[in-house]
């Protein structure tokens, strides 16, 4: 039984990997195994687990998805549909690196700007066995978090960037996670290592999305286990910006980063469709003076699920964090949001702001927020702040009053309040992709809450 | 200046660490049905009540000890526990003192020393006090004045056997035997506690307050506080507690519950000093309370505000249940914590009924290597349309060894719903003091108005003897001598 229902199914699922793993040498299965062993140490969480209070696993666990099924098979040659879709979505200007069902297609255009210099396989990299960069990926913060291990250890495929020292990549990278309906009971698990060293620079954007628009049915919805790890090296600067917008497909998602002396993170995490998602961030600081930048954005509808979870260690002194996450909520969505930020003993001179607005478009919508502040250190500046409400009646009136129909002028407003968030990400290309997802979510949102109203007359 | 700071929050002894000699009347150490059974024996409970308490210890002994609140202390031996004590001040010792003569003078010598009026010469400070010592009710003042108004104040042991309907209809309705660990050991053991009963319409006359003073060795103190307040009517309720110094950890595990009919009102008013523990964290009270309101009619109001700077682990949420459309539910907390102090506490506000509104303020102040830890829960059920919720949650933190946390659990489930949080994290900074200073006011006055602005939105709003009573308390951790 290799479906992900028991530990015991992950273990199987393992046993039968490894073989597969012989090649890559001895040291990729023992660091392997030890990422497994780790994550499977608690047992599989339950909503008893304060982590997992919000998120039941039972809808993931009832899709009996496969964990190693995606492996077995050769990969499908991609038809002229999936091109079309990925192609539309390819930022301009941007590398690309596209996974199909989980799969790595190289040959894509625009691929050959991928460098041997700073591009290798998950494979390549990992045959390399130069065991020092590997362990200290291990040792991570969040990488013992259950689906972060299941991903370290069962991984199928993946890639490493690691710029040089200096070496500043001007394009971005938009690697794009595809799923098509074909093997759709097969988890799909990639994992993806960014290493931007000292003076470095590089932006990525990583985005999840299904062929499977909803317009197939019975929506079957795959499922996609990603793992992103980001180490940003002293005075070095990376951009991630992370888009899910995959109707009706089951996400998890684990980014971990470590940030050194004087680095710079931005993220920014927008969860614009997916019927079950838990996204966890970490991130850690190691050295001083650097500053990290953690933004998101979550528009849930239907009987979407989407749970973030963040956390930010100041382990030493002088780091600033800013952490603003927005969420909107329609029809019978559902949205977590969990913020941690942890201020150690060292962390003298630290500053952290975090911030959780929702707003809530429906009485059968759940929004159950918690962002956590734990202080050990007397001499920082620490705010947190959550509100949730619904839309301005009065703010509404004026808009319906200038002839808007009740949903354009929901939208209008929401719009203001979601473009609020993405308007902060300073980098202009990144900031206009994430305003065009937002953009196409809405129009999608109007659309298909104007219709409701009609099909009520 | 944080040394001066520090200095002004530690070196002040705990005034209240006296232990009266008393001759008491304990059961041996350990807990079991046996016990639990001589309890009601002892005082001789009707049925209903006999019943409850077995019900509870069968259920408390499926459970396992909570592990979730942020504090650590070595597992608590359920077994080395005395379950019962009490003041020997009859023959028989049953049942409590017929009247405020029959107190033991010792007894009364204690209670003058921690300036607790019990004599009915003390009739002007215009508080009904029940004074509760180790596990019984000693002694309650001011019977006439509240007896003309309708008003029940007693022991609830005096309740049990004087009005069993009332108790037997809200006994555990708040707060259910099965709710929680401590609730059900509490629910299998309480002794004794307070029982108000207010009738309709009826605004009490007077502050009513209670007394709790643990004083035997090894002893834990079970108390159980009932207040019912009818439609229509109002009580401000007060409690105070202190404990002698002791070089091992003594258990509190009270319930307080509380109900509001139409239009009630309750004010619940807590100034806690458990003896803490020493500089080194040794001895002190666990206090593992759990005290709930239930808002059950229209336009009610439960309120909470408390003051917390004993005991060596403070593990408490005082809640309300907004059921009744339009009430309305408030806590405001300051917990002082020093030395290797832990408090976990904060409130829970639950909203079921519509336009119902809470308010959350609290400010936590961590010195030295203590923890302090804000934990609050503020629920929406799809039921509560217009629901309104405000928190704020501040903390300071004196000294770099000192841990601050805020955990807010915030679950909404209806859109018309506005809720808000908000915490900050501060501390006394030098501009601040400088700035005092250049206005002529020394060091150690310049930090004492700062804290006291700092817990000012806290203390408007406890009763005018409470409010005294907590700035001096604050005072006396405060203001040590200054170099």
């Amino acid at each position: 039984m290799t479906t992900f229902s028991t530990i015991q199914s992950i273990q199987d699922a393992w046993d039968l990997r490894k073989g597969a793993l012989r090649e890559s040498g001895r040291q990729t299965v023992e660091r392997r195994e030890r990422a497994v062993n780790s994550a499977l140490v608690h047992g599989l969480p339950n909503t008893r687990d304060e982590e997992w209070k919000y998120t039941s696993l039972r809808p993931l666990i009832d899709r009996q998805f496969d964990l190693i099924e995606g492996l077995r098979h050769a990969m499908a040659p991609v038809d002229g549909d999936v091109v079309a879709v990925v192609n539309a979505r390819l930022a301009p200007g941007a590398i690309p690196i596209v996974f199909v069902n989980g799969r790595l297609d190289l040959s894509w255009a625009g691929s050959e700007d991928l460098d041997s210099d700073f591009f290798r396989t998950l494979d390549e990299a990992e045959s390399e066995e130069d065991s020092t960069f590997w362990d200290e990926w291990q040792s991570v913060q969040g990488m013992d978090h259950i689906f972060a291990g299941i991903n370290a250890g069962l991984a199928h495929e993946g890639v490493v960037l690691r710029l040089n020292p200096s070496q500043i990549l001007r394009k971005p990278i938009h690697i794009i996670h595809l799923a098509t309906k074909e093997l759709s009971n097969a988890a799909r698990i990639n994992r993806v290592v960014i290493s931007v060293p000292v003076g470095a620079s590089l932006k990525v954007y990583e985005e999840f999305i299904s062929m499977d628009d909803g317009t197939f049915k019975p929506k079957v919805g795959e499922w996609t286990n990603s793992l992103t790890q980001l180490k940003v090296g002293p005075d070095a600067y990376c951009g991630y910006f992370r888009i899910l917008s995959s109707v009706d497909s089951f996400h998890t998602g684990s980014v971990t980063a470590v940030l050194d002396r004087g680095s710079r993170l931005e993220t920014f995490s927008l969860a614009a469709g997916s019927r079950f998602a838990r996204i966890n961030i970490d991130v850690k600081f190691t050295a001083p003076g650097a500053e990290c930048i953690l933004d998101g954005l979550y528009l849930v509808q239907g009987d979407e699920h989407v749970d973030h979870h963040t956390t930010v260690d100041h382990t030493v002194g002088n780091c600033k964090t800013f952490q603003l996450y927005k969420g909107i909520l329609a029809d019978k969505g559902r949205a977590v949001f969990n913020g941690k930020i942890y201020l150690r003993k060292d962390a003298q001179g630290s500053e952290a702001y975090q911030s959780n607005k929702n707003l809530m478009l429906s009485s059968e919508a759940e929004v159950d927020t918690k962002p956590q502040l734990e202080i050990d250190a007397n001499d920082v500046k620490a705010t947190h702040g959550a509100a949730i409400g619904s839309i301005n009646p009065a703010e509404l009136f004026y808009l319906r009053s200038r002839c808007i129909g009740e949903a354009e002028a929901t939208a209008m407003l929401c719009l203001g309040f979601a473009e609020d968030c993405v308007m902060k990400v300073k980098d202009v290309p990144a900031r206009n992709l994430l305003k065009l997802r937002v953009h196409e979510w809405f129009a999608d949102f109007v659309a298909t809450h104007e219709l409701l109203k009609k099909e009520n007359k | 200046m944080a040394d001066i700071v520090k200095e002004n929050l530690t070196d002040r002894e705990y005034k209240y660490g006296f232990e009266t000699v008393i001759e008491t009347d304990c059961f041996p150490m350990g807990l079991s049905e046996d016990v639990v059974n001589k309890i009601a024996d002892k005082r001789n409970d009707p049925q209903f009540v006999r019943d409850f308490r077995l019900k509870a210890y069968r259920y408390w002994l499926t459970l396992k000890e909570p592990t979730w609140a942020d504090v650590r202390h070595p597992k608590i031996d359920f077994q080395g526990i005395r379950y019962y004590s009490a003041p020997k001040s009859k023959p028989d010792g049953a049942s409590g003192p017929a009247s405020l003569a029959d107190i033991d003078p010792e007894l009364i010598e204690t209670f003058n020393k921690l300036g607790i009026p019990l004599g009915e010469q003390k009739r002007l400070t215009g508080v009904a006090i029940d004074v509760v010592f180790d596990s019984v009710s000693v002694g309650t003042s001011h019977q006439e004045e509240l007896a003309a108004a309708g008003v029940i104040f007693c022991s609830l042991t005096e309740a049990i056997h004087k009005h069993p309907e009332i108790v037997e209809k809200y006994l555990g309705t708040v707060v259910p035997y099965k709710d929680n660990y401590y609730a059900a050991l509490n629910s299998a053991v309480f002794t004794d506690g307070s029982f108000v009963y207010i009738p309709k319409g009826v605004r009490c006359p007077l502050d009513l307050s209670t007394y709790f003073r643990i004083n035997a060795k090894e002893t834990g103190q079970f108390e159980r506080t009932l207040i019912v307040a009818e439609a229509g009517s109002y009580v401000s309720y007060l409690e105070g507690c202190t404990a002698p110094m002791r070089d091992e950890n003594q258990l509190h595990a009270a319930v307080v519950e509380l109900i509001t009919h139409d239009s009630a009102e309750i004010k619940y008013s807590t100034v806690q000093n458990w003896y803490a523990g020493d500089k080194e964290g040794r001895g002190g009270i666990y206090n593992f309370v759990t005290k709930r309101g239930l808002c059950q009619g229209a336009n009610s109001k439960i309120s909470w505000t408390q003051v917390e700077s004993g005991s060596s682990i403070t593990w408490k949420y005082p809640s309300v249940i907004l059921k009744g459309d339009n009430s309305s539910g408030e806590f405001y907390s300051v917990a002082l914590t020093n030395n290797r102090m832990q408090a976990d506490t904060g409130t829970k506000m639950v909203h079921i009924g519509k336009n119902t509104s809470s308010r959350i303020i609290s400010k936590g102040i961590s010195c030295d290597q203590s923890r302090n830890t804000y934990r609050g829960q503020v629920k929406i059920f799809p039921s509560a349309e217009n629901a309104r919720n405000f928190s704020q949650c501040d903390s300071m933190l004196v000294g770099d060894q000192c841990t601050a946390n805020t955990h807010p659990y915030i679950e909404v489930k209806n859109k018309s719903a506005i809720v808000e949080h908000e915490a900050t994290t501060s501390k006394i900074s030098g501009d601040q003091i400088f700035y005092m200073k250049s206005r002529g006011v020394d060091e150690e006055g310049a930090v004492s108005l700062l804290l006291h602005g700092f817990c000012k939105d806290v203390f408007k709003t406890l009763p005018l003897e409470f409010s005294i009573e907590a700035v001096k308390l604050l005072e006396m951790k405060l203001e040590g001598s200054v170099g």
